[in-house]
């Protein structure tokens, strides 16, 4: 989903696939292995000197440091999450990314440009970028998987292009065919593919999903959506009233900056009611479906209420203190995110085998691309 | 030599070997946990400093030696990662991270009030004119099935005011590529605007509500205005930089999208305020040229008051507007009017 949890998304990224260990199968009492939780060790105030001088670098160099900045934060984050007494890795050098930025940052500018010039133009944009996608899908997953690790062992993904065309552009095209309803099918497949594509040294990610879980986390979310534009409405009729008995009656027409001011303030509490509804919902999914050779499990309980709860203070928070919350906004999330997750391990978590073949450099372009596409990996 | 506890990875399995490090010279020694190497220095690769973080030193065969962040090894490998060992002191002062602030907050200001406005106009002067129309006409297209439905005004109405318009163009010399459009919209009331490549839009409430038909033509000058310097291109391109180089910048601090319209509205509206004062500038500067008195341009905005009250605002929300503040246009008219008097006394 949006541009909103870019750094989220790696940083689960990393735990997804960072999920774990892999274990001698038939292990003899699965009892005897404690429940392994994950744990964030950052701090916002370190954190906050680390964001602003990366920051200033960023702009000061006219975008060139970035590549660097977005290596140190994404170590940071990495490195200050700890599972079974070690910290998870990431190794990706700065000048390939720096190098699909610039690529990305050129794409991305013509796409905007396109979609404010003509719909025919952006039509057009957008089904080249459709086409490219699942590719880039597959290329960005590769890179991420490709630098992250876990005591020493690197993950994987397994690039399946096929099967990205599969899920992330035919499936598309039945959307409308079935007024939507294949829609949490595609999803679930979508994440099942991701996981499944993954390892972890030489043992593989599985992943079995219920697709009932999908289509009730699709039909509470409609229902959800729409409980929320129904108090909106109800919002709306009575800041309508407010206004009107403060500023006197203007006829129909009000100024643009308090119908502006208004619809904020009733339309971004009923946006974040619904993503963070979906977005804890399907992040409980993912983890709780995924597991690694051998019988290692996760599991997930994140709650819609705390995620809304986090989601609607940190909006405030960045908003009032003029964006110097955001560093602190992120490693709350996080924070609150790695706290409900946990490892349930099958067998020993020093067991984790290398891959026979070393690993080949990946490319950075598709990292950077659906980063600023916002593509929604399904994650 | 002081000795380091570290945590040693083989590279091979995900077991955890708790070992001491020491350092002699140019050679790292590795003993504890069933393992005991020596290498040199210049086969290991480090990670670069940072706060919090443990470093990891990598071995040619893929091993991993992982030591806490208070330990020397940015001076072991002196010559290794000298930029980030730069950034990372800068990140440890808090007095870095004061100026750091005070760095991006000018760096904004000076990256969107003049960077990107900058850097789009540059783009939008090597653009053929093909755009302008392709994007004016996609607008009014949107525009005609909702707000905008056919014009009410008398045929003949229509017909002397498109003279008037087209003798007023050629006498101050104005593009001929130029059309005068009429629309009836409840929704937008008195207004007129120009879309990109020549498109005049006028409705019929701002064709009542004027007094006299030189207020009618300097409200058609303003918007000629906007024509003469292409601000609808200019916004179009202004606008994709700020949201190109706002999902840049916001896509690494990870904030919601939400966030990020606010700021997007702001500069769009100050942008769009700057156009205003130009192609302002341009109707006070075309009318006399016409010999026609710039006070023609203080009854237009003075009708366009009555028409919107809710417009009529004191200066404290300027910020937030997207055209200047009605009083200033009204002085700024007034005052090219004295000019123009004086101007037409001394023939």
């Amino acid at each position: 989903m949006g541009m909103a949890g870019k750094g989220d998304d790696m940083h689960e990224e990393a735990l997804a696939t960072g999920a774990e260990p892999a274990a001698p199968q038939a292990h003899v009492l699965p009892t005897t292995y404690p429940e392994r939780p994950f744990e964030f060790r950052g701090s916002a105030g370190e954190y906050f000197r680390i964001w602003i001088v990366n920051l200033a670098l960023s702009i000061v160099t006219l975008g060139i440091y970035s590549a660097w900045a977005s290596v140190r934060t994404r170590r940071y984050f990495y490195a200050n999450t700890w599972l079974a007494g070690s910290p998870f890795e990431y190794s990706a050098r700065p000048l390939p990314i720096l190098r699909g930025r610039l690529i990305a940052a050129l794409m991305f500018l013509c796409y905007v440009f396109a979609g404010r010039t003509s719909p025919r133009l952006q039509l057009l944009a957008a089904a080249l970028i459709a086409i490219v996608m699942p590719w880039l899908i597959v290329r960005g997953l590769a890179f991420r998987a490709r630098y992250s690790a876990w005591r020493g062992l690197p993950f994987r993904f397994e690039p399946d292009t096929p099967g990205a065309y599969r899920w992330y552009l035919a499936m598309y095209l039945l959307i409308p065919l079935t007024l939507g309803l294949i829609y949490p099918y595609i999803k679930a497949k979508q994440q099942q593919w991701t996981v499944q594509h993954h390892r972890y040294g030489n043992a593989e990610f599985d992943f079995k999903a219920d697709l009932t879980d999908y289509y009730m986390v699709f039909w509470a979310t409609i229902g959800l959506a729409l409980a929320w534009a129904f108090a909106a409405a109800m919002a709306l009729l009575v800041a309508m009233g407010i206004v009107h008995a403060l500023l006197g009656p203007f006829a129909t027409r009000q100024h643009p900056i308090v119908v502006v001011a208004v619809g904020y303030l009733i339309y971004v509490p009923m946006y974040l009611g619904i993503y963070a509804y979906s977005r804890s919902r399907m992040l409980n999914l993912l983890y709780n479906n995924a597991g690694l050779a051998g019988g290692h499990r996760l599991r997930s309980n994140l709650s819609y209420v705390a995620m809304l709860g986090i989601y609607l203070s940190n909006t405030c928070a960045i908003i009032f203190t003029l964006g110097m919350a955001v560093p602190w906004a992120k490693v709350r999330m996080v924070r609150y995110r790695t706290a409900h997750l946990v490892l349930q391990p099958a067998g020993d978590l020093d067991a984790f085998v290398a891959e026979t073949t070393a690993q080949t450099d990946v490319s950075a372009l598709g990292a950077e691309m659906d980063g600023l596409f916002s593509i929604d990996i399904g994650l | 030599m002081i000795e380091i506890t570290g945590t040693y990875y083989d590279g091979r399995t995900s077991a955890v070997h708790v070992v001491e490090v020491r350092r002699e010279e140019a050679v790292l020694h590795v003993r504890g946990g069933g393992i005991e190497r020596s290498d040199p220095l210049a086969s290991i690769a480090p990670s670069a400093r940072l706060a919090g973080v443990p470093y990891t030193l990598r071995y040619a065969d893929g091993a991993w030696l992982q030591l806490p962040p208070n330990a020397p090894v940015a001076d072991w490998f002196p010559l290794r990662h000298r930029l980030e060992t730069w950034v990372d002191r800068l990140e440890r002062r808090a007095g870095v991270a004061a100026v750091s602030v005070l760095v991006v907050a000018l760096a904004l200001v000076a990256l969107f009030g003049w960077g990107v406005p900058a850097a789009a106009d540059y783009v939008g002067a090597h653009l053929p004119a093909s755009v302008d129309r392709a994007i004016g006409r996609q607008s009014l297209t949107l525009m005609e099935g909702h707000v905008l439905a056919p014009s009410t005004l008398p045929a003949q109405r229509q017909a002397d005011l498109r003279a008037r318009f087209h003798r007023f163009v050629r006498r101050i010399g104005g593009p001929d590529d130029l059309q005068l459009r009429f629309y009836d919209s409840p929704a937008l009331g008195a207004n007129a605007f120009a879309l990109g490549g020549g498109i005049i839009v006028v409705t019929d409430a701002m064709v009542r509500d004027l007094p006299d038909d030189d207020a009618f033509l300097a409200v058609v000058a303003h918007e000629i205005g906007h024509q003469r310097h292409r601000h609808m291109l200019r916004l179009v391109l202004r606008g994709s930089g700020v949201v190109a180089i706002g999902s840049m910048l916001i896509g690494d601090v990870s904030a919601s999208s939400v966030i990020a319209s606010i700021p997007a509205f702001l500069l769009n509206a100050r942008y769009s305020r700057g156009f205003e004062q130009q192609a302002d500038d341009f109707a006070l500067a075309a009318l006399p040229r016409a010999g026609i008195s710039p006070a023609a341009f203080v009854r237009a905005m003075q009708a366009l008051e009555r028409a919107h009250p809710e417009l009529r605002q004191d200066g404290n929300i300027r910020y937030l507007s997207t055209h200047p503040v009605t009083q200033e246009r009204i002085a700024r008219a007034e005052a090219a009017a004295r000019a123009f008097g004086r101007a037409t006394a001394t023939h």
